[in-house]
């Protein structure tokens, strides 16, 4: 079983993970998108007291995949943390866990978003709007002023939802036309959001690709009528 | 026995004490607490209030609150309240009688809290909020009885459980305070004696209803379908004529959307007006109040229900019932049929009316088993829900600080939780308190505080508050008001001011378009949108919906049915009660096929739209059927045979696979033995048991009941329940919801003893049937709504033969070739 998805986009080879990562082999490059670490938090402010996991469980999954890559550099393409100050609230062997992921690349890249425009400086890494890379562009919503740009972007958190042999399926995906990748969301505690919807359709128009990103990504074309 | 006064007014209404009546009475005075048994019709209401009634008027000066009754329907407390009304007010007595449900209004409310009527009429889950609040304690100080209603319906599920521990909790506020319990007859009223009393069972009054009810089946002239629920125009066309030829009949149905459909389609053809009214949960209460009026005075001559009218009180002048579609289970068929007729010295009658070939087969089972005075109900249950007691945790310390080692004694009290074990309720304790999880977190946001005393109280006001907003034990879909604005006109009514029509669960109407049709309270109605939580509808003209809307409601089929339509399907010589037509559809089984033996496990293996499908009638119910299912998909999961999914019936079970099954495969799926963690672990994984988890995560308090619109702030307010399950199952596999979710499915879905016998049973004799294609009998499994998809390296396949078939692969390759 594949369980990569090899993609061209701005002239660049990108692999699409079964992971829910991206992998850009050329510049040893992982890049994952919306984890919202510290998700579970607000929710137990108000007497929901969600299972304190998701944040192992995110970082954990992030490091087996940094290993199997053998990645130089990683790029989080925003609401990494699902507050500004989510990091500050975390206890002290999560934050260590956090930096000392962060400083076991060369490279570590926090792209903002809007659930975490501003990030504390006791975090380790790079915080930034956004980036280019070549002829790439990482932003945590796309740019849609500058269609003509090979964006990469976070912040939809895409789902392929269909009806196949009277089942009904819901994965998360990655979305892509010829300009834009919209990642699926990497966090454990986040949901996702139907490519079909309208919000989606803005970005990428009424035709695009999708791949799964839980298993075996295969490129499947999804084509819209706008209603 | 009884006060003059009393005894002169049932002699104005030409009445006679039963003898049970007179026994309630009587036990009334000797007895602590006592258990009512006794058939539809028997006048058990008024043997429960009888003696609280006489206890009143012979202590004048009796201040506060005597008497609780709990019943399990809103509906049923209005109708209790008229009742009690008419002799309390005839007589003159000086006794104050008030209903409290979440159709009570806030003003009410708080006044009956601090000036309690004599007599409170409720529910268990008003009950339960009362509870929550400090003043209780001096409320419930003066009781002296809880009146606990339609018992049988209650104690074999999650709010018996719940109403347990309120008793136990009632204990410790009014410990003199007694418990009488009514019920209809059940198959084993020694349990039910235990359930009910504290400490020892309660003394137990049972009237036998020797008569057994009249019961005949109507067929339809032209062919039964195989599938479907619904009758034909055929089959309409007799239940007309039934009605008429009838004074007053109740058409039971099984669900709300047959409801509405059946009573449009008998007023199309109403060419003689009779005045047919219609009543379900969905209506507005002004609806189904105007219909129960309706009925009580005899301005109706037929009224279309689902089972909101099974329990209630007995309208004397219904003298048919008839019951659409299957039975699924003799007790609660005849208890339907027992609201005809309320003489107990002669029959009730009923007609049945089945609307498809498996039905038929249900329907003359149940027959049989009615004139063999059969019953089959549930026991009561005797491992109480985790997530009820959790949430009973957090209620008693809503009103005031408890003690671990007090409340555990208390809890223990409660049949359902009297073998509950120091540790478990430790769990479930720190559960309330922290979540319970085997992580250390949350050290400031803990739910409950320890005082100095070391008792524990709520962190703060608004934990107290999200904990009343989500009281209950049945979690309800999310419902939206279903507002009739538009005019006839087309215009919108001034000021947004619309006809309140009903409810509907928000799932229904999601992916409906302006303009779309769709049919409600009787009417079919125009979707226009959404407006401030409300759907906005206008009323059409159209005489076709263009939407079905289908909802829920679905009731298990009892063993012993089940096992008799087996055995009525193995006795050929009884097919000749059959229709024709049925006949022929059993002789082309046997031809297509092969009709199950009774011996023996029916299999049979054919292909269809390219899937190998396996299909196994076991008869063994709709729970159990699901279980196997699972246990063999895993296993032809095991054996590369990549299963996609299954469905299944009350009869049987259907499993599709992408590819063939070998005879050895074959031979390994029915073994007995399965290790109960191998099952556990595919299971968990299912989302039969996320479906579960849902509704554990809402009561237990983990997460809040979605109310409809929270979505419109943008805010999340709750939370995915299948994000946290997949996270305990993989960090934290023994937490206590996990614990208590695994009980529940346990308890109303499988019984893993009874499957693993049931492959001991069968596992050398099963007959496998290759045919050539589908057959008579697997047609309506396949059918079945519900499919279970199985997520492994089958659905994977799929996709991938799904975007193989598609063309995005070779334009893919052409677009790649830049």
């Amino acid at each position: 079983m594949n369980d990569s998805l090899e993609i061209s986009l701005g002239g660049e080879k990108l692999w699409l993970s079964s992971c829910r990562c991206l992998w850009w082999p050329v510049r040893e490059t992982l890049i994952v998108s919306d984890l919202h670490i510290g998700k579970g938090i607000d929710f137990s402010v108000r007497g929901a007291l969600l299972p304190p996991y998701d944040v192992q469980d995110t970082l954990s999954r992030l490091k087996r995949l940094i290993d199997k890559f053998k990645a130089k550099r990683v790029i989080s393409l925003g609401d990494n943390f699902h507050r500004s100050y989510s990091f500050g609230a975390l206890k002290e062997w999560e934050k260590k866990s956090v930096n000392d992921l962060v400083f076991s690349v060369s490279e570590w890249v926090w792209i903002l978003g809007n659930h975490d425009p501003d990030l504390p400086v006791e975090l380790g890494g790079t915080k930034i709007e956004n980036m280019s890379d070549g002829y790439l562009g990482f932003y945590h919503e796309p740019n849609l002023h500058n269609k003509d740009k090979f964006q990469i972007v976070g912040h939809y958190h895409p789902k392929y939802v269909t009806r196949i042999h009277r089942q009904r399926i819901s994965k998360p995906c990655f979305a892509w036309n010829q300009k834009t990748l919209i990642m699926p969301s990497f966090g454990s505690y986040t949901g996702g959001l139907n490519v079909a919807h309208s919000e989606i359709l803005k970005v990428l128009s009424h035709s695009f690709y999708i791949a799964t990103a839980d298993t075996e990504p295969k490129p499947i074309l999804i084509e819209q009528n706008f209603s | 026995m009884i006060p003059k006064i009393f005894q002169e007014w049932f002699d104005t209404k030409g009445w006679h004490l039963r003898q049970h009546q007179l026994d309630m009475l009587r036990a009334y005075q000797t007895e602590k607490d006592i258990l009512l048994l006794a058939p539809t019709g028997a006048g058990k209401t008024l043997a429960g209030f009888l003696p609280v009634l006489k206890d009143l008027y012979e202590s004048p000066d009796f201040k506060g609150l005597h008497t609780i009754y709990i019943s399990p329907l809103k509906a049923l407390t209005n109708d209790i309240a008229r009742n009690l009304q008419h002799p309390i007010n005839e007589m003159g007595l000086p006794i104050k009688v008030e209903s409290r449900t979440s159709d009570t209004s806030t003003y009410k409310k708080a006044r009956q809290k601090h000036t309690p009527p004599h007599i409170l009429l409720t529910t268990p889950e008003s009950l339960a909020l009362l509870l929550t609040y400090p003043e209780a304690k001096t409320l419930f100080k003066s009781l002296q009885t809880i009146i606990i209603d339609e018992i049988h319906s209650l104690a074999s599920n999650k709010r018996g459980d719940q109403t347990t521990l309120i008793l136990a909790r009632l204990k410790i506020l009014a410990p003199n305070a007694r418990r009488i319990g009514l019920s209809a007859t059940v198959a084993d009223p020694q349990k039910m004696t235990t359930w009910l009393g504290y400490e020892k069972p309660a003394y137990l009054i049972h009237l036998k209803k020797d008569i057994k009810p009249l019961v005949k089946i109507i067929y339809s002239d032209i062919s039964l379908p195989l599938t479907g629920h619904y009758p034909s125009s055929d089959l309409i066309k007799k239940i007309y004529e039934t009605i008429q030829s009838n004074q007053m009949s109740i058409v039971f149905v099984n669900t709300r959307s047959q409801v509405e459909r059946l009573f449009k389609d008998l007023w199309v053809i109403n060419d003689s007006n009779v005045p047919i009214g219609i009543h379900h949960g969905s209506l507005t209460k002004d609806m189904r109040t105007k219909v129960e009026t309706a009925i009580t005075n005899q301005q109706l001559r037929a009224v279309v229900a689902t089972s909101s009218l099974d329990l209630g009180v007995d309208w004397g002048n219904v003298d048919l019932v008839i019951n659409l579609g299957a039975p699924k289970g003799i007790s609660r068929l005849v208890q339907r049929i027992g609201r005809s007729n309320h003489r107990l010295d002669s029959p009730s009658h009923a007609i049945l009316v089945p609307t498809n070939c498996f039905e038929a087969l249900e329907c003359q089972a149940a027959l049989q088993a009615i004139s063999a005075g059969i019953l089959d109900d549930p026991p009561p249950n005797s491992k109480g829900g985790l997530d009820v007691l959790a949430q009973h945790i957090m209620s008693c310390a809503c009103a005031s600080p408890i003690d671990v080692d007090s409340l555990y004694a208390e809890v223990i009290t409660a049949y359902p939780y009297s073998k509950l074990t120091k540790s478990l309720f430790q769990d479930t304790f720190n559960f309330v308190v922290n979540g319970g999880y085997v992580l250390e977190h949350y050290e400031q946001y803990h739910r409950l505080i320890k005082d100095d005393s070391g008792s524990f109280y709520p962190r703060n006001a608004q934990l107290k508050q999200r904990h009343r907003m989500n009281i209950g034990t049945i979690v309800e879909a999310e419902k939206l008001k279903v507002m009739l604005v538009y005019n006839k006109a087309g215009t919108k009514r001034k000021r947004g001011k619309g006809l309140h029509l009903g409810d509907i669960e928000e799932r229904l109407i999601l992916g409906m378009e302006p303009g779309d049709t769709f049919l409600f309270a009787g009417q079919i109605l125009q979707y226009q949108g959404i407006r401030d939580l409300k759907v906005e509808v206008s009323r059409s003209n159209n005489r076709e919906a263009k939407i079905p809307v289908f909802s829920g409601g679905r009731m298990p089929l009892s063993s012993y049915l089940a096992a008799s339509v087996k055995h009525l399907l193995t006795t050929p010589k009884k097919h000749m009660v059959f229709p024709l037509y049925l006949q022929k559809w059993l002789r082309a089984q046997a031809t297509f096929s092969q009709l199950p033996g009774e011996e023996e496990l029916l299999v049979e293996l054919f292909s269809h739209k390219g899937f190998n499908y396996i299909t196994a009638y076991t008869f063994e119910g709709r729970p159990t059927n699901q279980t196997l299912g699972f246990l063999l998909s895993q296993r032809l999961e095991n054996e590369g045979c990549h299963p996609l999914g299954f469905s299944v019936s009350d009869y049987g079970l259907s499993l599709w696979c992408l590819n063939s099954i070998p005879q050895s495969t074959l031979k390994k799926l029915w073994h007995p033995t399965f290790f109960k963690d191998e099952l556990n672990n595919w299971l968990d994984h299912s989302s039969m048991l996320k479906r579960f988890f849902r509704n554990t995560a809402v009561v237990s308090g983990l997460t809040e009941r979605k109310f409809p619109g929270q979505s419109k702030t943008g805010k999340q307010v709750t939370f995915s329940t299948d994000l946290i399950y997949e996270v305990l199952i993989k960090y934290d596999p023994n937490h206590l919801l996990l614990r208590s979710n695994r009980l529940d499915v346990e308890r109303d879905l499988i019984n893993l003893d009874r499957l693993k016998s049931f492959l001991e049973t069968y596992q050398d004799k099963i007959h496998y049937q290759t045919c050539e294609r589908l057959t008579p009998f697997s047609i309506p499994i396949i059918l079945e709504k519900t499919v279970e998809g199985i997520e492994g390296a089958g659905t994977d396949a799929l996709i991938a033969l799904k975007t193989v078939q598609e063309r995005s692969e070779l334009l893919y390759r052409e677009a790649t070739h830049e």
